[in-house]
């Protein structure tokens, strides 16, 4: 391991272009000096005089540590991956027998050799200042461990989305991630998956643990959470290193990520009290609308198992239409990945509000589900076999806010309040999948039949065009346009 | 160089296609270079040279096809035979905030080099390349041709089997493409297969073994330097000065059977006809009957650039 860091070619590049030995000497110079004058000495003279607010200086090391590992290491991997990716550096490097985990490890030391030695700096000297002020010092360092291995996961996926998104999406990951972080108190109490990933920046953080307030199981379980997503994003940007060919995530990774949202997600509803703290204030959502909306983002994130696995048999097909030697393994079917993902869905409500769920309910979560995932796919297939690129995204855009937005426009124009109250709002809204699933959840009354009759008729609509512009055996494959 | 696995051969290609969305960059190509060949790769812009040579490289997802360097296949995931193969492209990918020397000295820790042997390897290619005395300055600050020869440092740095350039002699200097050609007559004797795309069809007889015409993808036409040359030894082209210009001279000269090609400037003439000593004479005498006064009378064998004229490719694809 020490050898994939301390060898690692593109880390020791990386480390040259941001100033190398000569300006981390200067950094840690400036924070000696300013550690030194602001912070270690005050905190003695505040010792001496008022021993009460003994180890207010941990909360600078704790909130350097954030601004170090949350937002300047995630930021500068992401620009140095971008950077290379566009001026063609990459392809250099592919061609070093460089494997992939040395070059994302190369990223994420390199770049960031000067903050990750003041971050070492900072635990060193905070660890010095509570042992000064009398605060038990292997709390403070588990906090900065929280911090870095939080971190590390930022890291690992803005470095996948450096690779995975043109123009610097890692960076646009980490702005991204910034106002959810800031905000996790407020959207946890809907998405508890996020208040499980975001338990030590929720409202009693990092910092009121170097205190010693609290109980450290919440981030046990964060970290765990961590460190799979992190291993996921960390192989799909190994992938995306080596080929850009190739999407970053397998289906079966894909669906790995659907199953650990899910297990999130249950286990921020099941055990909310050690998630949600009691200050957050205002009330928490009810578990039914947790469930509703948490099952709504991991629909949303089953697309890319099902697309990935669309698109790899697509292009196998055509491989083989090519060259009848072809001999590779028929990539998984996108049906095996709705029905996996549809499962692990289903899954969320007996795991997480087993107490409050109906048969007939996971029936219609089940038929949402396979319907909006198959309108998805077919959608993308139609538009890979007429040869036009729209996006998969936008469509998802299209037909999970089209009709809510609908029905506000129909509202706007006075249409709809000359007829009895939700007649016509609630049928269009209950078109999109995610408004489904919340009333299937939380509003069992609402009308669902239209809405999920036009959810099963689009799936219908585009399986029914995808076979109909399906590719002729006896022609050319569909991505086979003229030479010049 | 030809189709088929042979003996000692380092790069083979085998069917290779490369799509982009809306062209078929490459079409079913394949070929083969052994120890010791050099096969020049020409054709128009946009024919499919760079894609095919970054297919040879690994670089570009290909639809189908495959590439065997020293007869084991190629795979993308695959870090073992990356030390085997060199690839600069046109315009070479730098850092060019590092100075000349920083930036070999991470090729080479990329190659697994340890720092002694490095740093003798990066003296001996700066010192072959011709730019010892600029190891000290930032990349940024070198010209385009010092630029070129940085990338062919680091092309050669690991001592690759397989070399592949990409329009390497581009911004190079009329001396440097002198020892540029010398440098790769070396790399031929030391027993590396190279393939070196190129627009300056002049020099290449001198440094290839082999040429390979591409146009939309394929390749229509290969062989040695001299099969390609010989193709077209039927005909030849002759230059012809006059004493003294005469008006309507060419539609005079496109009379005699046999004449295509007339270019007439003034006095001097020049033009194609049938290959050899008995034609030449024949050639002179039909001048002489039509009345005119000849100084000088050459002829010239046909070169590459008439071969690849003549092979009927669109300037650009």
């Amino acid at each position: 391991m020490s050898q994939l860091i301390l060898d690692n070619a593109i880390g020791w590049a990386h480390f040259q272009l941001r100033g190398g030995r000569k300006l981390l000497i200067w950094f840690l110079t400036i924070f000696a000096i300013i550690t030194m004058s602001l912070v270690l000495a005050p905190a003695a003279l505040v010792n001496a005089f008022a021993p009460g607010l003994q180890g207010f200086g941990l909360n600078f090391f704790l909130g350097f540590e954030i601004f170090l590992c949350l937002l300047v290491g995630p930021i500068l991997t992401a620009h140095a991956i971008s950077t290379d990716v566009k001026e063609r550096m990459v392809e250099s490097h592919r061609l070093m027998p460089v494997s992939g985990s040395e070059a994302i490890l190369g990223y994420a030391f390199g770049p960031n050799a000067i903050p990750l030695t003041l971050f070492a700096a900072s635990v060193l000297v905070g660890s010095i200042d509570a042992a000064l002020s009398g605060v038990i010092v292997p709390r403070f360092v588990i906090a900065s461990f929280i911090i870095v291995c939080f971190g590390a996961l930022l890291t690992v996926i803005a470095a996948y989305g450096a690779f995975a998104v043109k123009r610097s999406g890692g960076i646009w990951i980490v702005v991204a991630a910034a106002p959810i972080l800031g905000n996790a108190t407020s959207i946890g109490p809907f998405l508890p998956a996020v208040a499980v990933f975001c338990t030590p920046f929720m409202r009693k953080t990092v910092f009121s643990m170097q205190a010693g307030a609290d109980e450290p199981v919440a981030y046990l379980v964060s970290e765990l959470f961590g460190v799979l997503a992190g291993t996921l994003f960390f192989i799909g940007a190994r992938r995306r290193y080596r080929s850009t060919d190739e999407p970053g995530f397998t289906p079966w990774m894909g669906t790995a990520m659907v199953g650990i949202w899910i297990a999130a997600s249950a286990i921020g509803i099941r055990w909310s009290n050690l998630f949600f703290w009691q200050s957050v204030g205002g009330e928490q959502a009810s578990r039914n609308a947790q469930w509703a909306v948490s099952a709504s983002v991991a629909l949303f994130f089953s697309a890319t198992p099902v697309l990935v696995s669309g698109r790899l048999r697509q292009m196998h097909d055509i491989r083989r239409r090519l060259n009848p030697d072809f001999a590779e393994k028929r990539p998984v079917s996108p049906f095996i990945m709705v029905m996996c993902c549809t499962v692990l869905i289903l899954l969320l409500g007996p795991l997480a509000v087993s107490d409050q769920i109906t048969l007939q309910q996971l029936l219609l979560i089940a038929t949402v589900v396979v319907a909006s995932l198959f309108s998805v796919r077919y959608w993308e297939r139609v538009t890979f076999q007429t040869r036009r690129r729209y996006s998969s995204a936008l469509y998802r855009y299209v037909a999970w806010g089209g009709p809510p937005l609908l029905a506000l426009l129909l509202e706007w124009l006075h249409v709809l309040p000359s007829m009895p109250e939700g007649l016509l709002a609630d049928p269009i809204c209950a078109c999109s999948p995610p408004i489904a699933l919340y009333d299937i959840a939380c509003a069992p009354g609402n009308p669902l039949f239209l809405g999920i009759a036009v959810q099963i008729g689009l799936a219908l609509l585009w399986g029914a065009i995808a076979y109909a512009t399906r590719p002729n055996r006896q022609k050319k494959p569909a991505t086979q346009p003229d030479a010049g | 160089m030809g189709e088929g696995f042979q003996s000692n051969e380092l790069i083979a290609l085998d069917k290779i296609n490369v799509v982009f969305p809306r062209l078929f960059a490459v079409r079913n190509v394949s070929l083969t270079v052994r120890a010791g060949e050099l096969l020049g790769l020409v054709g128009p812009n946009g024919a499919g040279k760079t894609t095919l040579l970054r297919a040879a490289a690994g670089i570009q997802p290909m639809l189908s096809g495959s590439v065997r360097i020293m007869r084991r296949r190629l795979l993308g995931n695959e870090t073992e035979l990356l030390p085997h193969i060199g690839f600069t492209p046109d315009i070479p990918p730098a850092y060019n905030a590092m100075q000349v020397r920083d930036f070999l000295r991470f090729i080479a820790m990329g190659h697994g080099m340890s720092h002694s042997e490095g740093a003798e390897r990066i003296g001996f290619w700066l010192d072959k390349v011709w730019l010892t005395d600029k190891a000290g300055h930032k990349i940024a600050s070198l010209s385009r041709g010092m630029r070129q020869r940085v990338g062919l440092a680091r092309t050669l740095l690991p001592n690759p089997a397989v070399v592949l350039l990409d329009e390497p002699s581009g911004g190079i200097d009329p001396a440097g493409r002198v020892q540029f050609r010398e440098l790769l007559c070396d790399l031929r004797r030391q027993g590396k297969a190279l393939i070196v795309s190129s627009h300056i069809l002049s020099d290449m007889p001198q440094y290839c073994s082999h040429i390979a015409m591409m146009t939309k993808g394929q390749i229509v036409k290969s062989g040695t330097v001299e099969q390609i040359m010989e193709s077209d030894a039927l005909r030849c082209r002759y230059k012809i000065v006059l004493a003294a210009a005469r008006l309507g001279l060419a539609d005079d000269l496109s009379a005699i059977d046999g004449i295509t090609a007339i270019e007439a400037n003034h006095a001097t003439i020049t033009l194609e006809y049938f290959n050899g000593t008995d034609h030449a004479s024949v050639l002179l005498e039909s001048l002489m009957k039509r009345g005119l006064r000849v100084a000088s009378f050459t002829s010239e064998q046909m070169d590459l650039e008439a071969a690849y004229l003549r092979a009927g490719i669109n300037q650009v694809d």
